[in-house]
């Protein structure tokens, strides 16, 4: 049952008409959600000169959106596409080595018992109990020791480890994968890695898509791992990106709606992210209700 | 890989200026620049052109507020920009960081010719660390049509500024004359150097702290009055809210200097032609009646300690601060008023600028601030007496009081980190 | 589990598989913690005349001493808790009314409004926070144009309480959607069975939802208040970009913007890392104080 199954067709039947109380608490949850979100399309509509003329929560009828998104595009010659470039990336580099990592390490300690396993597994989950930017820092002097500081790698690398990814996969190994299967596959004499990437890795593969698109959305959104590794601008991701454009101002006149336009277009790709793979969103992972 | 002869030939004139038996490389050398500054891909454009072996890109890496923070981290990388664009007031801590190279030999020749409130910003002891820009005729503009209809003059005196602000708010309560940010210790560390404070000053090893005089404390008071009054707005320089009340006419004034016409245009376009300006107004007695405003913001050129192209870099370097078409460029784009006394008599620091087209004595004006603008040095620890000041003001404005008290605390702050450090330190009495 | 073995498997092969997932938490997780403890025990000193050169010396635990005796931290600890207290139970509040709600048969627009909660989450914290200043920001709010245009009192988002409110508004718009669809989940994968029983014997949708779903969603809550409050330790995008725009947020507002402003503002790399030790170590004991209380609580309430 994925996440986003209906509710109404699964509890068909009840008697009675609509429920109006829980749908009209629905909405206004909805409409909070929403509202400054419909303020954003509304204010990235305006025209620089209108952005604090006309009412707020008007759009603007004068083309104003496409001239925004023109100027976006114009700004530093595309500076604003090269993040957009970058955060996919990160975020889709990031989540899909960490999507491997994790299947690896929750295959590795679902399926076999052997010595220092619950030291693994302590050890990383207590890692979840350290806030990230407590490391951001030490992490960026390593990595500068490395001379990978300002680099695509100073920010994937510390991407990859994810306990809660691991600690999913564990958990949806231990659900999912029958020992019965692995079992037939060492009586044919299969190796292990064999096994793992023939018979292992099928039936986790819903899992591995929750991992992967919670991974993808943490680093998305991260802001302070980025901004403290890179110190070179080609290299930012859209939140870092931004963060200095509201910063430096630009040399173009209307910086405001630009900003606006800005993260406007920076959360699309994510919201359109979550409404195609909605299906396979499996967050019961996380509450631990794991039904193979 | 170098461009056709003839170009080469072409630029020679410029570059014979300031080359010094550097120009042996034959492949092109690649310089990365950073600069905030905008349009500063035009300036560097004119150098690009004319310097084909010489290439330099420009990197918006780092705002001016995070500028030390990014280079230090690029220089721990191993990754410095070549050439950088740092604040007068950054730099002390670039330097005791051993982030830029000493270029005093290449100024020597120089010094006669840069203002010397310019000069003594980048050179402490006999040693010169960046080459500057510009420096920052403080000058107050204001609204001049709103004002004509109030019927209140622009004011010249702090006395007359009071007083316009308060009548400001009779005649409009949606107004207001100006605003006192916070967030922006330049500005009124900029304000006690009117009054003849030295935040820093260093004499042969031995560093004076002295933020929180009597006459600055005196400023500090001024200020707290019109707070308390709601005779000024508590608004942040550069927040959303400034840029809008800036556009729609409800703030009448900037404190600011000689580079705010391009600023207020990039906000308010549509206003052009309707502001007016004044120097900054002046106390009428007492201490430092006689200085007409302080060092505020203004920057220089720096070139990284771990280049592997120091001669280029330092060519470029004094070309993009002294070099008469990088500045009439500049002056052109950024209205700054140049260090480089030669360029104060380029022809378009004759003319108002384009925002202000009334303005016609506007760079008279700025030549007449600048001499009655005392020197002053900044210290090595900058950064961290503004974040105090950021901090302990904004609680001050939200209490409407302590202002001096602030000062105290930037003071302690100040000598007691420095003292921590090592340095040789006494307070100022 | 019992396992029969054809051929034994070598001792070496579980490490092929978390070894990678070890060997990168050495790296990126241990390592620079250790680092941290490092730089902590040393400082900066300047040596030579003028400006002078840096020098890192060892300093012992001065660095420690200068952080517990910062009242800048502790008060950053007491706004962190203040936003925390504010956010945990509005988030898990919101999350589980708007789960049940969603639960409840023959709910109209339960989609969409899925969705619609769900949205934000995919809003980084930086964007949101600056869509949010916008809002909030005299002279461009469009709150304030609302309640202007029907004569009511205009709301400051900005004084030295109401701060607490918006930043906590910032987390809370966020955070909600996420916890909402885990625990709506969870809920999913109780079986219907147990609610035809309730039904039969009298029970109406309010009981269930108090007597049977409530219960069996325990561990779903306490894992989602565990996930809130880690969240509220890392609080630090919000009040550093509300920071510029008004006069109620200071850079060291909470603990991680303090850490933030002694490592890169005041380039006192070692108070910083003495001060994220300290707090990595607090953080550390409260949840793991918190973790065990709420297992413990949580396995009591089970049947």
């Amino acid at each position: 049952m994925s996440a986003f199954t209906d509710g109404k067709t699964a509890r068909a039947g009840v008697r009675g008409g609509s429920a109006w109380i829980p749908t009209v608490i629905l909405i206004l949850g909805a409409l909070y959600c929403l509202l400054p979100l419909y303020w954003l399309v509304a204010a990235a509509s305006k025209l620089p000169g209108e952005l604090f003329t006309l009412p707020s929560f008007l759009p603007g009828f004068s083309g104003g959106l496409w001239e925004n998104i023109a100027s976006l595009t114009n700004y530093r010659s595309g500076r604003y596409w090269l993040w957009t470039w970058n955060s996919l990336i990160y975020a889709g580099g990031g989540a899909a080595l960490s999507t491997m990592v994790s299947a690896m390490a929750g295959y590795g300690l679902a399926k076999y018992n052997f010595a220092g396993r619950g030291l693994v597994f302590g050890f990383l989950l207590g890692a979840v109990l350290i806030p990230g930017v407590v490391l951001a820092v030490p992490q960026y002097l390593l990595m500068s020791k490395l001379g990978l500081a300002s680099t695509y790698w100073s920010v994937l690398i510390p991407s990859i480890v994810s306990p809660l990814g691991i600690y999913l996969c564990r958990v949806y190994a231990a659900a999912v994968i029958p020992d019965e299967l692995l079992e037939a596959g060492r009586i044919d004499g299969a190796s292990e890695v064999r096994i793992f990437f023939s018979i292992g890795l099928a039936p986790m593969i819903p899992g591995l898509i929750t991992v992967f698109l919670l991974q993808f959305v943490g680093i998305w959104n991260n802001f302070l791992l980025p901004f403290i590794m890179l110190a070179d601008e080609r290299l930012f991701p859209l939140t870092v990106g931004l963060y200095t454009m509201v910063n430096q101002g630009t040399e173009q006149p209307g910086v405001y709606t630009l900003i606006i336009t800005g993260a406007l277009v920076s959360i699309l790709p994510l919201i359109a992210l979550f409404l195609l793979l909605q299906r396979y969103w499996r967050l019961d992972l996380i509450s631990g209700s794991v039904k193979g | 890989m170098s461009g056709p002869f003839y170009r080469m030939l072409a630029c020679a004139g410029t570059a014979a200026l300031f080359l010094s038996g550097a120009a042996t490389a034959q492949e092109r050398v690649e310089l990365t620049y950073w600069n905030w500054a905008p349009h500063i891909d035009e300036v560097v454009a004119i150098w690009n052109e004319a310097n084909p072996d010489i290439h330099v890109t420009v990197s918006r890496a780092a705002g001016a507020a995070e500028i030390v923070q990014k280079l230090s981290a690029a220089h721990t990388a191993g990754n410095p920009p070549d050439v950088t664009n740092v604040t007068y007031q950054d730099l002390p801590a670039l330097v005791v960081n051993g982030l830029v190279a000493d270029i005093t030999p290449e100024m020597a020749s120089l010094k006669d010719q840069i203002a010397p409130v310019a000069w003594d910003l980048v050179t402490f002891g006999d040693t010169t660390w960046a080459t500057p820009q510009g420096t920052s005729p403080m000058m107050f503009f204001y609204r001049k049509d709103i004002l004509t209809d109030l019927g209140i003059e622009a004011p010249a005196t702090w006395e007359e500024f009071e007083a316009a602000a308060k009548a400001v708010r009779a005649a409009d309560p949606g107004k207001y004359l100006a605003h006192f940010p916070s967030s922006d210790p330049g500005l009124f560390a900029a304000l006690t150097h009117q009054v003849g404070a030295q935040w820093w000053r260093l004499d042969g090893d031995q560093w004076t702290v002295g933020i929180n005089t009597p006459a600055a404390k005196e400023v500090a008071a001024y200020w707290e009055r019109l707070v308390a009054e709601d005779a000024v707005s508590t608004m942040q320089t550069w927040s959303p809210e400034w840029g809008a009340a800036m556009a729609d006419g409800s703030l009448l004034g900037f404190i600011s200097a000689v580079w705010a016409p391009p600023l207020i245009a990039n906000l308010a376009p549509d206003t052009q032609g309707k502001w007016g300006v004044v120097p900054l107004p002046r106390w009428s007695q007492g201490t430092g009646a006689e200085l007409s405003g302080g060092v505020m913001g203004g920057s220089a050129t720096a070139v990284s300690s771990l280049t592997k192209h120091p001669e280029e870099a330092k060519e470029f370097a004094i070309w993009i601060t002294n070099n008469l078409d990088a500045l009439s460029a500049y002056v052109r784009l950024m209205n700054i008023w140049p260090a480089q006394l030669s360029a104060r008599d380029l022809p378009q620091l004759k003319e108002a600028p384009t925002f202000l087209p009334d303005a016609t004595d506007f760079y008279t004006m700025a030549a007449e601030i600048d001499v009655d603008t005392p020197s002053v040095s900044w210290g090595p620890n900058v950064s961290a007496a503004f974040d105090v000041y950021r901090n302990a003001m904004g609680e001050a404005v939200q209490n409407k009081s302590g202002f001096a008290g602030v000062l105290d605390q930037v003071q302690q702050t100040v000598f007691g980190d420095m003292s921590n450090q090592g340095y040789s330190v006494v307070e100022a009495q | 589990m019992r396992r029969k073995r054809y051929h034994p498997v070598p001792p070496i092969t579980p490490w092929l598989f978390v070894g990678p997932a070890v060997a990168l938490s050495l790296f990126t997780i241990l390592a620079p913690f250790v680092y941290s403890i490092m730089l902590s025990l040393r400082g900066i000193r300047v040596s030579g005349g003028g400006l002078g050169r840096r020098e890192e010396v060892f300093v012992g635990l001065a660095n420690y001493w200068t952080a517990l005796t910062n009242a800048e931290l502790w008060a950053g600890f007491g706004r962190m808790l203040t936003v925390g207290i504010i956010t945990v139970p509005l988030i898990l509040g919101f999350a589980l009314l708007f789960a049940l709600m969603l639960d409840v048969p023959r709910v109209r627009f339960a989609r969409f409004s899925r969705i619609a909660i769900f949205v934000p989450y995919a809003v980084p914290g930086v964007i949101a926070s600056l869509m949010w200043g916008f809002i909030y920001l005299p002279g461009v709010s469009p709150i304030r144009e609302i309640a202007a245009n029907l004569g009511l009192p205009q709301p400051d988002f900005f004084t030295r309480d109401s701060v607490y409110w918006s930043i906590s508004n910032i987390v809370i718009w966020g955070g909600v959607g996420f916890n909402m669809v885990i625990l709506f989940t969870a809920l999913r994968g109780i079986p219907a069975d147990l609610y035809d029983a309730a039904r039969i014997d009298g029970c109406n949708e309010w009981q269930i939802a108090r007597h049977i779903k409530l219960p069996l969603l325990l561990p779903a809550i306490v894992l989602t208040g565990l996930f809130s409050l880690i969240g509220m330790i890392q609080l630090f995008s919000e009040p550093t970009t509300l920071e510029p725009l008004s006069n109620a947020v200071s850079t060291t507002w909470v603990p991680m913007m303090l850490v933030y402003r002694d490592t890169f503002v005041a380039q006192s790399l070692h108070a910083g890392a003495a001060t994220s030790i300290l707090i990595a170590v607090l953080t550390t004991f409260a949840s793991v104080v918190l973790f065990w209380i709420t297992r413990r609580r949580s396995q009591g309430g089970r049947t």
